[in-house]
Parts: C-alpha cells; sequence; structure tokens
C-alpha cells in the first residue's frame, strides 16, 4: 500500500483500489499438479509506479519463470496493452516450487483485472489454468484432472481451462467447466460479452450393455493351458510369469488380458484418469478412461522410468499400469537395476519418491505379466532348432531368479501353435466365457474379504492363509509329497496355497480341491534351490 | 641326487606344450625318459621331425624346475590323485595297444579292471530329452548287468550316462557296489572340472570308478583337446554305444576311433528325420549294431540280462484309469499339458492331478515348463 494515497477495499479482498489508478492489486486461483495431487495457487498481481518493469515470484521453477515474455506477448497479440508500469506477480504459498506451464492463463487474467479490463467480483470462485501461445491461443496442460478434483474441494464452482483440457476436467461433476479456444474468449466470457457454454459430459449412466471385448481370447487358437493360467491370473490378480518361443502369442494374450478384468469402478477410474494425465498420457479431448490401462514397456527403459521419478516426480510405468496390465516383453532383458526396483513397489502396492521439496506417492498396483523366451534363441527344449548350450540356457534363466521371482506367482510354458489349431473354426474358451469364472471368484473373494483389509487371495498374509487355506488330509499329504520331490521352498509353498484357493474359487469349491493344489503345483514358478535352474 | 626314471616320466605326460607324437619322437631317439630330461641341446636337435618350439621348450631350464616339479606331484597326491605311465605295470592293458597311447595318465579313483566288460557310451552334448532319458537309461541297465560304461564327462548324454550309473548302483547293497562303476575321460587338467556343472557328478565319480585325464595339472580345456581324449575313451572300451549324435557330432569320432581299435559299435535309432539321430542312422547304416534294448548289448559279452527291468516291465497295475490314459499319450519326446488334456478328453485340472501323481510315483519326467515325457 503506497505512501499517503487512500485505498478502497474492494470485494472482500480479491482486489485493491487505488483512487483514479485502477486495481493496484487483484488475486486470481490457479492451481498445479504435485505428483498426482492437485495444490491450489494463488496468483496475485501488483501495478505500481515506476520504471516499468514486469517480475514473477514465489519458488518459480524455469518454465514458469520464463513465462513473463510469454505472456506479455499472448496478451498483445489477443489485443489488450499493459500500461508501462511495473507488474510484480506472486504465485503463493511461496515455499513450494511452482512448476508446470497452466500459470500462463491466471497471470494475464490477474494483469487484465489490474488494468480493469475484468471485474475482480467475476473471479471469485474461479480457477484459471492454461498454458498461452504467442497467438494467444490456449494449451492444454498436465494433470487438470488433479487439480479440478482439489479445487472443487476447496470450494471453487468454475473453471477455465483450454478447450482440449475441457473434457477431462469436467469429469468432476460439481464444477462448471468453461473450455476456451483462445485467451480473447476467456476475457469475453469474463467482461459479459460472449459467454462460453459450460462443458457438460454426459454424465455416465449406468452402462448396462454388454461388455465389448474389442480384443478376444477367441482369436486365439489352442494354448488352453495358458488361457487358463491367465484366467487364474486375474482371478486372483496373481503376477504371472509367460514362458515361450517367439512368435507363440504371448504378447496377443497379455493384450487381451486388461478386457477380462472386472471393470472398474468410478473412484478407480478416477485415479486411472489421474495418473495419466499427470503423465502427459492423456490424450487431449478425452474424458475419464473407462478402460483399463496396458502398459508395454521396453525392455531398455531405466529403472526410474519403470518406478517413477525425475526432478518434479512423475508417474512411471508401473503407476501408469495401476489398475491394469503392467506388461514387461522380454523380461530377461530388462536391466537388473530396473527388475529390482519393482519389489518394494509391488509389496506395498504404492511408490514412495523422496525429494527434498517432498515426499510423493504414487499408487501401483498393476497386475504383472512378464514374458520371456525359454532360451537365448527362443526355441529350447526344441532341439531340433534350438543348440544353446544348458549353461547358456541356465545364465538365461538365472537373469531372472532370485528376488524377482519372489513377486511372481505363477509360471506357464507356452507352445508354438500347431498349424492345426490356426485353422481350427471357434475352439476354446473366449474372453465371454473366461469372465464368467473370473466375476466368480471375484465374489467370492469380495465375501471372503470383506472383513479384511485386502481384496485379492494373491494379497492373503501369514494368519489368512490358515484360516482361509484348509486343506483336507489327502490333499495335505499330496502337497507334502510333492513338496519333497520337487524340493519346493516356504516361499513357493505359500503360493501354491494362494493360487490354489483362486482356482477353487473360481470353480465355485468352497473347499480346496486335491486337483486345485495339482493345479497349482504345475503353475508354480521354478524354484531357486530347484536344480539350479528353470529346467531342472 | 636327479630324477628318477618315473618321475622324469610325470615331467613329461605334464607338459602341456609336448604331445604324445613328440613324446614317441624323443623316445625313439633317448630310449628312456631319463634321457630326453637331461638331454643335451646338441640331441634335441638330432631328434627327426620334432617341432622347433618344442626344441626351444626342452633347452629351457625353466621347463625343468625340480622343486616345481615336486610340488605338482605332492599336489596331485594331496588332492587323492594318481599317476601312471607306460612303464608302470598297472598302465591299462588295453591302452598299450591303441594308436597314439598316452604316454601316461593321471586319475582319481582307479583304473579300469581288465576282467569286465566296458561300453563307451557317448552322444550330443545338446542332447533332446530322448537322448538324455535313454542314456540313462542304458548306462544304469548295463551297469545293472556288470558292465562298467565309460564316457566324456561332459554335458548332455555323457553326464547323464555316467549319473544312470551312479543311480543305478546306489539301490544295490555296499558289498556288490561294483556293480556299478563308471570312468570319465577329461580334456583338460584333472584338478579342472569342466563344465562346472558336472561338479557333483565328478566328486561322486572319484568314488565309483574314476576320473582319467592325460594332460596334467591346470591345463586348460581348449576345443582340440577333446577330440583327443575320445581316442582313450573308445581305447578303454569294449564296445562303443553311440545316444545320440548329429551328422558330424564328437560321438562320431569316438565311434571311428573305436572302429580303427577293433571295437563294437553301437548305435540307438531315432527318428527318420531328427537332426540328432543323423550320425546314429549312418553308423547304422555302415554296420553298427542298431541297440534298442540293453540285453543287444549284453549278448555281446555273453552277460545275461536276468532279472533286468525293462523300461516297459514297470507294472501298470498300480495306475488308475486316468493315469493310464495320460501315460499312454506320453512318449519320449516332450509333450505339454495342453495336448494331453485334449487328447485324453480330461479338464485341465484332472490332467495337472494326474500328471502330477504320475510324476511323483517316477513314471514321467518334466522337460521344462509344462512339458512332460515318459521317464524310463
Amino acid at each position: 500500500m503506497k505512501n499517503g494515497v487512500q485505498i478502497d477495499k474492494v470485494e472482500s479482498g480479491i482486489a485493491f483500489r487505488e483512487k483514479g489508478q485502477g486495481f493496484m492489486f487483484c488475486k486470481v486461483y490457479s492451481a498445479l499438479c504435485l505428483g498426482i495431487e492437485g495444490c491450489i495457487v494463488r496468483v496475485e498481481a501488483d501495478m505500481s509506479n515506476g520504471l516499468p518493469a514486469f517480475q514473477i515470484v514465489g519458488e518459480l521453477s524455469s518454465e514458469v519463470r520464463e513465462s513473463g515474455a510469454r505472456i506479455c506477448t499472448a496478451m498483445r497479440n489477443s489485443g489488450f496493452s499493459l500500461p508501462p508500469k511495473r507488474y510484480l506477480i506472486n504465485l503463493a504459498p511461496a515455499d513450494f516450487r511452482k512448476s508446470g506451464t497452466g500459470f500462463d492463463l491466471p497471470v494475464a487474467v490477474a494483469l487484465l483485472c489490474c488494468i480493469e479490463h475484468v471485474s475482480p467480483e467475476f473471479l471469485e470462485n474461479s480457477i484459471f489454468i492454461g498454458e498461452l501461445g504467442l497467438n494467444g491461443t490456449l494449451v492444454p496442460v498436465k494433470g487438470i484432472l488433479s487439480m479440478v478434483s482439489q479445487a472443487v474441494k476447496e470450494g471453487f464452482s468454475n473453471c477455465f481451462v483450454s478447450v482440449e483440457n475441457a473434457e477431462e476436467a469436467a469429469i468432476v461433476s460439481e464444477m462448471r467447466v468453461f473450455g476456451a479456444r483462445t485467451f480473447s474468449e476467456v476475457i469475453d466470457h469474463l467482461q459479459g460479452k460472449r459467454k462460453l457454454s459450460q462443458i457438460l459430459v454426459p454424465t455416465s449412466e449406468k452402462n448396462e450393455k454388454e461388455r465389448k471385448y474389442p480384443m478376444d481370447f477367441g482369436d486365439i487358437r489352442g494354448q488352453e493351458t495358458a488361457k487358463r493360467c491367465m484366467q487364474i491370473c486375474v482371478a486372483g490378480h496373481h503376477h504371472l510369469l509367460v514362458i515361450g518361443p517367439p512368435g507363440s502369442g504371448k504378447t496377443m494374450m497379455a493384450e487381451r488380458l486388461p478386457y477380462i478384468l472386472p471393470e472398474m469402478a468410478f473412484e478407480e477410474q478416477m485415479m486411472v484418469t489421474k495418473i495419466h494425465s499427470a503423465a502427459g498420457q492423456l490424450k487431449p479431448g478425452s474424458g475419464l478412461m473407462t478402460c483399463r490401462p496396458f502398459r508395454r514397456p521396453h525392455h531398455s527403459l531405466s529403472d526410474k522410468a519403470l518406478v517413477g521419478g525425475g526432478a518434479t516426480p512423475t508417474p512411471g510405468e508401473i503407476s501408469l499400469a495401476h489398475g491394469g496390465i503392467l506388461f514387461l516383453d522380454e523380461f530377461a532383458e530388462f536391466s537388473r537395476s530396473a527388475v529390482e526396483s519393482l519389489r518394494q513397489p509391488l509389496e506395498s502396492g504404492e511408490v514412495f519418491v523422496h525429494r527434498v521439496r517432498g515426499d510423493f506417492c504414487f499408487p501401483a498396483k498393476p497386475l504383472v505379466v512378464a514374458a520371456m523366451n525359454p532360451c537365448p534363441c527362443g526355441y529350447y527344449p526344441d532341439r531340433k532348432r534350438c543348440r544353446c548350450t544348458s549353461s547358456q540356457i541356465q545364465k538365461y534363466m538365472a537373469k531372472i531368479s532370485g528376488p524377482v521371482l519372489e513377486r511372481l506367482d505363477l509360471c506357464v510354458y507356452i507352445r508354438r501353435v500347431d498349424y492345426r489349431h490356426m485353422t481350427d473354426e471357434g475352439s476354446g474358451m473366449d474372453s465371454r466365457q473366461m469372465q464368467v469364472k473370473i466375476e466368480r471368484a471375484g465374489q467370492i473373494q469380495k465375501e471372503r474379504f470383506s472383513g479384511e483389509n485386502i481384496r485379492y487371495n494373491s494379497e492373503m498374509e501369514g494368519q489368512m492363509l490358515e484360516k482361509y487355506c484348509g486343506l483336507d488330509k489327502e490333499t495335505q499329504r499330496f502337497l507334502e509329497k510333492a513338496y519333497e520331490k520337487f524340493h519346493l521352498s516356504a516361499r513357493t509353498y505359500q503360493k501354491i496355497l494362494k493360487v490354489a484357493r483362486t482356482i477353487s474359487d473360481m470353480e465355485g469349491s468352497p473347499k480346496i480341491q486335491m486337483e486345485h493344489v495339482a493345479e497349482a503345483v504345475g503353475y508354480r514358478l521354478p524354484d531357486e534351490t530347484y536344480g539350479g535352474g528353470l529346467w531342472g | 641326487m636327479g630324477l628318477t626314471e618315473r618321475e622324469c616320466w610325470f615331467w613329461m605326460c605334464s607338459r602341456p606344450w609336448l604331445g604324445v607324437r613328440s613324446i614317441d619322437k624323443l623316445l625313439g631317439y633317448f630310449k628312456t625318459a631319463k634321457n630326453i630330461y637331461y638331454g643335451r641341446n646338441s640331441q634335441y636337435t638330432e631328434v627327426k621331425g620334432l617341432s622347433e618350439n618344442i626344441r626351444k621348450r626342452l633347452e629351457q631350464c625353466v621347463e625343468k624346475d625340480e622343486t616345481l616339479l615336486r610340488r605338482d606331484m605332492s599336489r596331485l597326491e594331496k588332492s587323492g590323485g594318481h599317476f601312471v605311465c607306460r612303464i608302470d605295470r598297472e598302465y591299462p592293458e588295453k591302452l598299450r595297444h591303441i594308436y597314439d597311447a598316452p604316454a601316461g595318465l593321471f586319475y582319481y579313483g582307479h583304473l579300469p579292471e581288465k576282467k569286465r566288460p566296458m561300453i563307451a557310451v557317448v552322444g550330443a552334448r545338446e542332447a533332446s530329452g530322448y537322448g538324455l532319458a535313454s542314456a540313462r537309461y542304458f548306462a544304469g541297465a548295463l551297469a545293472e548287468m556288470g558292465i562298467d560304461v565309460i564316457s566324456g564327462l561332459a554335458r548332455g548324454v555323457d553326464g547323464e550316462a555316467h549319473r544312470g550309473v551312479l543311480e543305478n548302483s546306489r539301490s544295490l547293497p555296499e558289498n556288490v557296489f561294483e556293480a556299478g562303476q563308471t570312468w570319465g575321460i577329461l580334456g583338460c587338467g584333472l584338478n579342472i572340472c569342466y563344465p562346472r556343472e558336472n561338479y557333483s557328478l565328478f566328486e561322486q565319480m572319484k568314488v565309483r570308478g574314476g576320473i582319467l585325464s592325460e594332460y596334467g595339472l591346470d591345463v586348460k580345456p581348449e576345443p582340440w583337446r577333446f577330440p583327443m581324449r575320445n581316442r582313450i575313451i573308445s581305447g578303454l572300451a569294449d564296445g562303443i554305444f553311440v545316444i545320440e549324435a548329429r551328422e558330424r557330432s564328437g560321438a562320431l569320432i569316438t565311434a571311428e576311433a573305436g572302429l580303427e581299435q577293433g571295437k563294437n559299435i553301437y548305435a540307438l535309432p531315432g527318428r527318420f528325420n531328427d537332426a540328432l539321430s543323423q550320425g546314429c542312422h549312418q553308423l547304422i547304416q555302415s554296420g553298427a549294431k542298431l541297440v534298442f534294448k540293453p540285453e543287444d548289448i549284453a549278448e555281446d559279452y555273453d552277460i545275461s540280462s536276468n532279472g533286468l527291468k525293462s523300461w516297459h516291465g514297470k507294472t501298470k497295475l498300480a495306475l488308475d484309469n486316468s493315469e493310464q490314459l495320460v501315460y499312454a499319450s506320453l512318449s519320449l519326446s516332450p509333450k505339454d499339458v495342453d495336448a494331453i488334456s485334449a487328447e485324453c478328453g480330461l479338464t485341465l485340472s484332472e490332467t495337472w492331478k494326474t500328471l502330477l501323481n504320475l510324476e511323483l510315483e517316477g513314471w514321467i519326467r518334466p522337460m521344462g515348463k509344462n512339458l512332460y515325457i515318459r521317464s524310463i
């Protein structure tokens, strides 16, 4: 407040007016995305006399710091010129780093408010998020959904975003979303010249329609064991290792998995969309993600890219696959450190990224499907084609040993498809048939774990195993025999029990039968103690 | 003072650069090993056909370090190894007659006895499940009938053959454990276990038979040394049984050497289009004996096969319906669970149950994940 100048207070602190000078101070709200959480930011603009200057303060990252020139040019090109004065922009609270490009629009609006082009009363209850192009167009930004949902929680009711972001923002139904193509459209709306229409997303009336399978397991001929294994993997949320020669259909099958997973609840859809939005993986103009994600990272990716991180932490592949499938093709080719980094997230279901500026937490509960060849050339045990030595094969297999195998519950071998099967019409299960058993198992698990803090059989631990995986005498003897004969480890034993539980749930059997255990033993992962490698 | 004749033989045999042919040339000139050791430089130049490199080495005194030599000898002794050379009475009689007979042998365990027939079971290193299973079965059956088995301690067929013998002798009472003896010939120094994965086999064979090598301690396994040791395998054997061999396989070198040495050649047939059986088929075509049961070999040595358990002979009474069905659908080439369940008309759960029961009872064996073969 300037010396000796009388100041009127207008509108509950949104702006201050100096006599005959326009507003000296003005406040607009915006938001940014930290990790996957939205955070409201106050954009304060102050205009004062003195040598013309333009400064933005408030712990800025470089992309925000350089926005000043962009904003001024965009404003001029939209037909607004700023009088030569001193302008100070403050992004508050000033104690955390402001990153992202969404502050261009609020800063520009705040400036126009200072020179009385926009009336401050319109600015209350509104948040502005958007980047400006030099020609005044409004550019979409990442993480809109997180920001808008946070804004609703803090009581905002209007939001101005780029038209490409509008659909995503409108997922939050409590918010009145206005999508604009250019900066001047926003100003026209605020000045009341030409109103923008509110973007409405047709409220997702419960789609009771038949589920669609854009990719169907019915396309895959033969391979019943593998399909069965996929079914178990989905039903009990067991991570799966698929081994097979090149071209046997490992990828093809994994791609079909998201469609037989149970449909996502709204909260889950919100979470998945938020993660993708924060990572900038959402296509412009797309709304809520209703389809479960399928991520297929290349094996050359770094551990940061896999679990998330970076200077401004962004979700990694494992978080992007949250609620869906994380397909790790050529598993043996992944770097050791990348694979090791999977361990903790898969255990806790979350990724923590620790930074000086704070800790970020990304949800990470994907269903992991790893695929690999049985040997370096890929054709073992077909000795007509494979001429790898047994030590080569063992070395290849040893790449995935240890801590990684700990996290995987199931293992299946896929063979090359016979011609006979390829020409077979309509043989085998299709996705719809597969889903019947998955849903049944899901229902049983839901009832079983209603008192517990878990959802799937694979998450059972300690006491729960005893409680829910009781075996009768005969089955117990059978498992004991197998345990001795195959030199199973305690860990493998537990996994077998969990998988057997899922199989019996799929079959609707309240008790675990012997054949369920036998099948689970058949799908067990190679044990480290077992002959030093997968092939014994 | 000075070295004994036998120590000079040890010295001569443990030079990695001195092959058996050069040794013979030197012996032709010097008559005794001692003379070679203490030979004068001028004498070395007079030996006909000796390569320049060997002559130079012989002249170097580094190669004639007595303390090093004594250390090597005690090293061999401490590890439980022995040395035998042509001048010894224990030197295997069978080897004396072969071309390029090794000058000396380093060995663990004991040397093969004359009185019992010995069959070399050899084959591909990258053998199929069929090859591995049959190597194991035939070697075991031969051992049971009192025939010793010799092989190359390599991966694949060789190792399986040794294993078959050891496995089979395990069930015999201690006093007749002679029944299961097996010898392995190495292509490297005796103290080097190559390939590594046969380490436990290596240790067991020191007790149940022996491990032989014509190379001194610390000699690295080099590709060209392996065909060389094949002549010892065939030399020590009375017959050579080729299990699985590609068209140009090391096992055929053994068979060829055996043929030159006048041994019986046996071959296991495979399927006509199996690349891994091409070598065997060629052998059969050119006169090798086709073997499809262990007795085929035994009869040549007047050994009766009474009480030998045949692989067909396992009583199937113990199996229930679905087990018989599943067992019948399996063969010696791997079949996966999918195909088994489709063929037997069982659900996957039932198939798994049956397979695991069969596996637990030892009727079948897994070959990798989800693939099964009959065990014989």
